[in-house]
């Protein structure tokens, strides 16, 4: 298999990169906790870097760890880092997180493009078991349902249920998920619930013997849908001791348009347009979405999906370096 | 208004005496039984020196066919605690705390008296009291109160207060007679002497490291303190807790995790409550083992991970040992919490034995001929564990990177010898390994096409 940074300009894919951006807003609203730039943020930087990027140039952050598991091209990686302060961790995640000190609140992004497997339910649980207060979570995850050509709809649902079950473990399904429900948007939304589950596990083991102002909990704050090639989840939250409840309600993260705390999806949609198109449609808004502006030919749900995004919707274009 | 109970409507729920000298027996090997009476010294050593410094003091154990003994200078039971407390039945809520003990359930001593036979005698002096106690359990039994229900008491058959004793007189003397058959039988064999003599040594491997001397039938008990290997590339993590919601008493906790011996039955974690070992080399997910991706389950690869975790309280009923000492409680809030956290130190140690697994195959297989994590581990020194500094993760030296170049799989097969060697003599060379490779680049220079690119 080849390495996905090969099959895959990170830059250049629109949903991901509106959905970094509305990441680096939510992250921008943590500042009652402590000043943004003081965060730790740390990811899985491939050879691009543009979560780094992004944080570092929109957010100050400057500690910074990449966690990169392709050792065998360790010289590539290196020779891409954008800046400084970002350090490079080699090792799969389940590897790298236990050692890492999680002594100061961080912003972890654990930005996958696999399913949902054992191996993503570990980070989730060392994030758990480990992170202080304030800190932000987030897991992006394939939430595409499985296919398997030729069977009939009975066995296709019978066949996903257990591929799920092998992937994340017998014990982590829910008991009242049915194979019917593994498909389309609904699989993301079981994904969802092994993922909190999964947290709630562990935040309850490290609760049991603190008092009750310390106990911890992770408020969901974004789930997120969207699918520049395979449909993909991403869910964010933030762990909170009972007693900084009040911090964050001042950060008041549901004002945001984005915000989801439950189990129905924002769906981040990336229409294409033609940079006359584009130029046409920011000159007329931020408008009432009910009334957008008309534009031959463009399908009114484009328009109406872009509105939505515009402010983080990315900018193309061949440019002559140097 | 409710209506009077009558007779009818009452379930007699009380205890027998016969359950706590017949069953309550069987949850608890014989070995164990007789570690629960070094407890009892050892609480004694404790309320004598706070500072855990042990150095002087004694426990004589003396295992025979007939008789068991055990006799300690430690200070001796003091009489109100005989009186209120040593002897029930389990522990009454509002009992004073005994500052750190190993006897908390209130069922040790009793339990190991009638697991061994069926008459005892104990005798304790402390500085300012002496007491005997003689109880045949027989009599023990049929004793009824005036009004003819079961009497549950013993009674001290001597008893001075307000004296003053010398030091050298102060200690518990215990002694088991009427011993049961089997366990007559087992005290007369030296496979069970062999065998107990290590479970003590290690059960109390922190007590006698303090200083206190045991002795089983006069040879004194060997111990081997608790160490792991550390160097300035290699650092074993230690880290400390303290749970403090549980009232005035709070719960101190010290984790360690690191490498030691190659020695598979001695890998894994081990538990101590209030200095006592109650879990020993634990291999099992009862510790952080098999759980799911974040620690696999145990394999011999990891023979040389020791962790050690120390739960501290002065109330011991915080602890989370189980009332026979040989396991933890599961269930309680801070051994949950504190699994999480073997479970996260762990990994580190583990994913650095595998590098040294790997590295030495690859070694093995002419790959690499340096091998500086092998070297780490063998240029480490043995550290006593409460000597080593706080670390928050285990530290260990990375392999170096591997040369960059194409990723290789390996081809194994199997071939008539007669065929090989026959492939041998006409590829003009001397090894399998050689036919192997020669057969493959002949096959792929004919049929690859251009697969060399």
């Amino acid at each position: 298999m080849k390495a996905s940074h090969r099959l895959i300009n990170y830059a250049v894919r629109p949903a991901k990169a509106v959905e970094r951006k509305i990441a680096c807003d939510i992250i921008r609203n943590l500042e009652p906790f402590e000043r943004v730039e003081n965060y730790r943020y740390i990811g899985f930087g491939s050879i691009y870097f543009s979560d780094f990027q992004l944080f570092h140039q929109s957010l100050g952050i400057s500690d910074m760890a990449s966690v990169e598991k392709d050792i065998s091209n360790w010289k590539r990686f290196e020779f891409n880092v954008p800046y400084g302060c970002i350090r490079l961790m080699p090792g799969h995640s389940n590897q790298v997180l236990p050692t890492l000190k999680w002594d100061k609140r961080c912003i972890v992004w654990l930005d996958y493009e696999c399913k949902l497997d054992k191996k993503v339910l570990a980070d989730i649980a060392t994030f758990c078991s480990r992170a202080r207060s304030g800190s932000m979570l987030f897991i992006t995850l394939n939430a595409e349902p499985e296919r398997i050509l030729g069977e009939s709809p009975e066995h296709q649902a019978i066949s996903r249920l257990q591929v799920l079950r092998d992937a994340v473990g017998e014990d982590k399904v829910p008991r009242d998920v049915k194979g019917q429900e593994l498909r389309g948007d609904d699989f993301a939304k079981v994904c969802r619930r092994i993922v909190l589950d999964e947290v709630a596990a562990c935040l309850s083991d490290r609760s049991g013997p603190l008092p009750r102002q310390e106990k911890l909990g992770l408020s969901q704050i974004a789930f997120f849908l969207y699918a520049d090639d395979a449909k993909m989840l991403t869910l964010a939250g933030v762990l909170l001791e009972t007693r900084e409840r009040a911090l964050f309600e001042n950060c008041a993260f549901s004002r945001l348009p984005f915000f989801r705390d439950g189990e129905t999806p924002y769906v981040i949609k990336a229409p294409k347009f033609t940079q006359k198109e584009l130029h046409y449609l920011n000159s007329v808004l931020p408008k009432d979405t009910s009334r957008c502006p008309e534009v031959s030919g463009i399908p009114a749900s484009d328009v109406q999906d872009y509105a939505l995004i515009y402010r983080y919707y990315p900018s193309y274009g061949e440019v002559l370096l140097g | 208004m409710p209506e009077p109970v009558t007779d009818l409507q009452r379930i007699n729920a009380s205890p027998t005496k016969e359950f706590f000298i017949s069953m309550l027996v069987r949850d608890i090997p014989l070995s164990r039984a007789v570690i629960d009476l070094v407890d009892n010294s050892v609480d004694g050593a404790r309320r004598l020196r706070d500072s855990g410094d042990f150095d002087g003091l004694w426990v004589r154990i003396e295992v025979h066919p007939t008789y068991f003994r055990i006799v300690d200078n430690c200070g001796g039971i003091p009489v109100a605690l005989a009186r209120d407390y040593a002897f029930r039945f389990g522990r009454p809520t509002g009992a004073p705390p005994d500052v750190g003990s190993i006897g908390q359930f209130g069922v040790g001593m009793k339990r190991t008296f009638f697991k061994l036979g069926r008459r005892f005698r104990v005798q304790s002096t402390t500085a300012i009291s002496r007491f005997t106690v003689e109880i045949d359990v027989d009599e023990w039994i049929t004793q009824q109160s005036a009004e003819g229900a079961e009497d549950w008491h013993f009674e001290f058959k001597t008893l001075e207060e307000n004296i003053s004793v010398p030091p050298e007189q102060q200690g518990t003397t215990i002694e088991i007679e009427r011993l049961h058959e089997s366990v007559a039988e087992s005290f007369g064999m030296d496979l069970f002497l062999n065998r107990l003599s290590p479970e003590i040594a290690l059960a109390h491997s922190l007590n006698l490291q303090r200083g206190l001397s045991v002795t089983l039938n006069s040879i004194p008990l060997e111990y081997d303190p608790m160490k792991l290997l550390r160097s300035e590339q290699l650092q074993p993590a230690f880290v400390d807790h303290l749970f403090d919601r549980f009232g005035p008493n709070p719960v101190r906790v010290k984790l360690y995790a690191g490498v030691s011996d190659r020695i598979k039955e001695e890998g894994g974690w081990y538990v101590f409550c209030n200095g006592r070992l109650v879990v020993k080399a634990d291999q099992t997910n009862l510790t952080v083992w098999g759980e799911g991706e974040r620690v696999p389950k145990y394999h011999p690869d990891f023979a040389r991970f020791r962790g050690f975790a120390f739960f501290d309280c002065d109330d011991s009923s915080l602890l989370p040992w189980t009332t026979t000492k040989t396991g933890v409680d599961i269930d309680s809030p801070v051994y949950r919490a504190v699994r999480q956290e073997m479970i996260e130190l762990t990994r580190p140690v583990l994913d650095f034995l595998r590098k040294v697994e790997d590295e030495r195959k690859h070694r093995e297989e002419g790959d690499i001929t340096d091998t500086p994590l092998a070297t780490a581990l063998f240029t480490a020194q043995p550290f006593l564990v409460e000597d080593l500094s706080p670390s928050l993760t285990f530290q260990a030296p990375q392999p170096p990177p591997q040369p960059q170049g194409p990723r290789m799989q390996r081809i194994q097969y199997r071939k008539p010898e007669d065929q090989v060697e026959k492939a041998k003599e006409l590829l003009g060379v001397s090894t399998f390994k050689e036919v192997g490779e020669k057969t493959f680049e002949y096959y792929l220079a004919y049929e690859g096409g251009d697969s060399e690119s």
